[in-house]
């Protein structure tokens, strides 16, 4: 009897994940590749801006005052270059705030060297808590800089602490191994002149690996020399040249990268700050800040523009990678269930509708559904119980609609940006778009299965990842020849 | 058992066509990228110089003990070219390669080059020529760009000054010709004195007590609250009082720039100002700086006789977080523009 119930279970368990797994691909694809169509839309309707003349003519007079923070944690390697970029950013009144959070290393020393710091006492009394500041250090020559010297209480902590110093009406949160290009404020702060409904921008943030640094700036744009940091740049380019901006387009976006975003000072801060229970403060702030906004009935919107550009470095070991992507998840989940409330309401407008309800659909159960059909398909192949080809035209049908928007990623990189200067580059891209649908995608699901299970388990922690310096021109030179 | 049967036949060709159709697509799609930028690269190899390799490669032999070798990276290039490109790498270089960047242009003739264009009939390359040399120091071409300072457009004396500002051997002739010519107390001008503010403090201030000039006061005042130079905050603060409205605004905006303790009253005073643009401006301050401590005065503003200054306040009333009771019930004059 039993023998019997277990040879008619095992058809049905995988005629039914089988149809399962079918639809979710299918969702996802489908999703995908509207999110592609849309971006391009958007772009037909607003192609990039005018030249950086054209752009400080018109802002100048309007642009309202910003303050950039930049979190430091044992950021000696990049921290002083990051800066000096910071500093020379073309923007009318732009403030810099560095907080050292507890810095084991000589992040600190290395800013007092380079700029010449002077040690003063300080009594924190901003509404947002946050670990004891031990002092902070100014410049003599240069009023536009300040640094905070704390103790280690993580990256939202850092950035609660600089808020609270924060007195212009819009501030930048950047990380300290970003390099934002020097028009890169001007263009993104347009919305907030544009639209007053404006709460939060974002912008692109690109892969910097393989870029010449010199002076704190990109002066040569290459693809990274690691096949895993390359892998990243296709994934970069999906995630912001194609889904942001469709999803901003559609009024749904649901996040502002921590690497580089614009935030009215006054709602972040009437909405609580960073918190500092998660670490993916960059969503729970912009999903906290249109919950303010909206149980508060003020006009609210989160743009994105795709010209401001960010670089950042990304890990190039597996190990560093995955850590990266664990945190990221769980930072996700952590979000996403403390603002489950939003998620599926039409109160809150396209984020709720949309933003939050693909995030859950496709960020939460996408993965576990994937990586079980990844698996358990092939089982149920083996033991007969479906059919062989019914596997591997799903398995074709994934991996082209991947290769698909990957390549539609290309399109609008092409049409949009055009960073990468040379043929080379993007052909070794469009076979990256290949290549990650076999081992690298399953490989991030997998982290991210890994995240679901940390989140259960109530894990936390950033973890430390490897930083390089940026390579200078003398560096990246050599290494070519 | 549907997903073990031949019935699935129809289904199963329609995801294998729908897959190859799309492979093709994908592969015609990044095929022709890459295609339409080889063929991009082709053309601009086939034209003179620029690109970013070529740039990479000036920056790291500048960096390099043996830096003149990197003429020969310039060489069989057209002066118009390297000049573009000795202006491009000298906003990115610094420091000790700047020095050797210049030595190299000059090696490489470019000051002749830029003070015979300083001659051209043409207004624009008289002007970039200027520009350009403001990287050279030899008398030569600080004479060049003294005499265009009399050049008869004003674009090129603007360049040309903007070129000597700093130089200690230029600042007595600069004095005389920023004083006397009335192109440097017009908007284009705003930018030499930003930079002369920056660059050489005490002759922007004896430039400054030397004009009573209201355009030029104008521009300065700004240059001064923007420069941050404190010696002169006293004259902005003067000015936020002065006689000439659009001097009192300058001056105003300038203070709250600079976070000085006289600009709220500057402010409160801008707020009055008889002139009804000016206190709407002094409302779109209130704005800008988010200035909530104003509140009861932007409230007063709601009753003012002029629809133009009513109508900014009510804006920065919204931004400054009051609710519409508070300006509906306040607003009783004009009880007809609550409705909007």
């Amino acid at each position: 009897m039993i023998a019997l119930s277990t040879s008619a279970l095992l058809p049905f368990l995988g005629q039914l994940l089988g149809l399962v797994v079918i639809l979710v691909g299918l969702a996802q694809s489908l999703f995908h590749l509207a999110l592609f169509a849309i971006a391009l839309f958007a772009l037909a309707m607003g192609p990039p801006r005018a030249g950086k003349r054209a752009l400080w003519s018109s802002l100048v007079e309007v642009a309202p005052p910003l303050t950039v923070l930049v979190p430091a944690r044992d950021e000696e390697q990049t921290i002083v270059d990051s800066v000096r970029a910071l500093l020379a950013l073309q923007y009318p009144h732009v403030r810099v705030i560095v907080i050292d959070d507890g810095s084991r290393d000589r992040t600190l020393a290395r800013l007092v060297e380079a700029f010449g710091l002077e040690r003063r006492p300080f009594a924190s009394d901003g509404p947002l808590p946050h670990a004891p500041v031990r002092a902070v250090w100014v410049s003599p020559s240069l009023d536009r800089l300040l640094v905070i010297e704390k103790e280690n209480g993580g990256k939202a902590d850092a950035l609660n602490a600089g808020l609270n110093l924060v007195e212009t009406e819009l501030f930048c949160s950047v990380d300290a191994d970003s390099l934002l290009e020097a028009d890169s404020l001007l263009r993104a702060v347009r919305p907030f002149v544009e639209d007053e409904r404006t709460v939060a921008v974002g912008g692109t943030v690109r892969v910097a690996n393989g870029c010449a640094v010199h002076g704190g700036r990109i002066v040569s744009v290459r693809l990274p020399r690691s096949w895993l940091a390359r892998l990243q740049s296709i994934e970069y380019l999906r995630a912001f040249v194609m889904a942001r901006l469709a999803l901003a387009r559609l009024g749904a976006l649901p996040i502002v990268s921590g690497a580089f975003g614009i935030f009215a000072t006054a709602i972040a801060r009437a909405a609580g700050g960073y918190a500092t229970w998660t670490v993916g403060e960059d969503l729970e702030l912009v999903l906290r800040m249109v919950h303010y906004a909206r149980e508060h009935d003020l006009p609210h919107a989160v743009r994105f523009v795709p010209e401001p550009v960010c670089w950042t470095q990304v890990p190039e070991s597996l190990r560093d990678l995955a850590r990266q992507r664990i945190r990221w998840h769980v930072g996700a989940l952590e979000s996403l269930f403390a603002h489950a409330h939003m998620a599926f309401r039409p109160r809150y407008g396209g984020l709720g509708l949309l933003g939050l309800s693909s995030m859950v659909l496709f960020d939460v159960l996408t993965p576990l559904v994937e990586l079980a059909g990844f698996v358990l398909l092939p089982v149920f192949w083996w033991t007969g119980a479906i059919w062989g080809e019914f596997v591997l035209a799903w398995l074709a049908l994934t991996f082209v609609a991947g290769i698909l928007v990957s390549c539609g990623a290309l399109l609008l990189e092409e049409l949009e940006l055009r960073r990468y200067p040379r043929a080379r580059d993007l052909a070794i891209l469009a076979m990256v778009a290949v290549i990650e649908n076999f081992g690298y995608r399953q490989l991030v699901n997998l982290w991210r299965v890994v995240g679901h299970w940390r989140f259960l388990r109530g894990a936390r922690g950033w973890g430390r990842i490897h930083r390089r310096p940026f390579e200078t021109v003398a560096t990246t030179a050599a290494s070519r020849q | 058992m549907p997903f073990a049967s031949a019935k699935l036949d129809p289904f199963l060709t329609a995801i294998w066509q729908l897959s190859l159709w799309g492979a093709l697509a994908g592969c015609l799609l990044a095929l022709s990228l890459v295609l339409r930028r080889t063929v991009e690269e082709w053309r601009q190899r086939k034209a003179p110089p620029g690109g970013q390799e070529l740039r990479q490669r000036l920056i790291a032999g500048l960096a390099r003990e043996d830096w003149q070798a990197v003429r020969s990276l310039l060489a069989g290039r057209s002066a118009a070219d390297v000049a573009a490109l000795v202006d491009e790498l000298a906003q990115i270089v610094r420091g000790e390669m700047q020095l050797r960047l210049v030595a190299l242009a000059a090696q490489l003739g470019l000051p002749e080059r830029l003070r015979a264009e300083l001659r051209s009939w043409r207004t624009g390359v008289r002007a970039l020529a200027a520009t350009r040399l403001s990287l050279f120091r030899d008398p030569e071409s600080e004479a060049a760009l003294l005499t265009a300072l009399r050049d008869p457009h004003p674009k090129v004396r603007l360049a040309a000054a903007e070129s000597l500002a700093g130089r200690p051997a230029a600042r007595s002739a600069l004095e005389s010709r920023v004083l006397a010519d009335s192109a440097f107390a017009r908007p284009p001008a705003a930018r030499f004195w930003h930079l002369l503010a920056g660059r050489d403090p005490e002759l922007f201030s004896a430039c400054f007590a030397a004009t009573s000039e209201p355009e030029r006061r104008r521009l300065m005042i700004e240059a001064i609250a923007s420069a941050g130079l404190v010696q002169l905050l006293p004259a902005v603060v003067e000015a936020s009082v002065s006689g000439d409205p659009e001097l009192r605004r300058k001056a105003t905006a300038g203070l709250l720039e600079r976070r000085h303790p006289a600009a709220f009253a500057a402010l409160e005073r801008l707020l009055l100002d008889p002139e009804p643009v000016l206190r709407a401006e002094a409302l779109a301050l209130v704005a800008r700086f988010r200035l909530a401590p104003f509140a009861p005065r932007v409230l007063q503003r709601l009753e003012d006789p002029e629809p133009l200054v009513r109508s900014r306040a009510r804006d920065t009333a919204l931004r400054l977080g009051l609710s519409l009771a508070e300006l509906g019930a306040l607003s009783r004059s004009y009880p007809l523009e609550n409705l909007r």
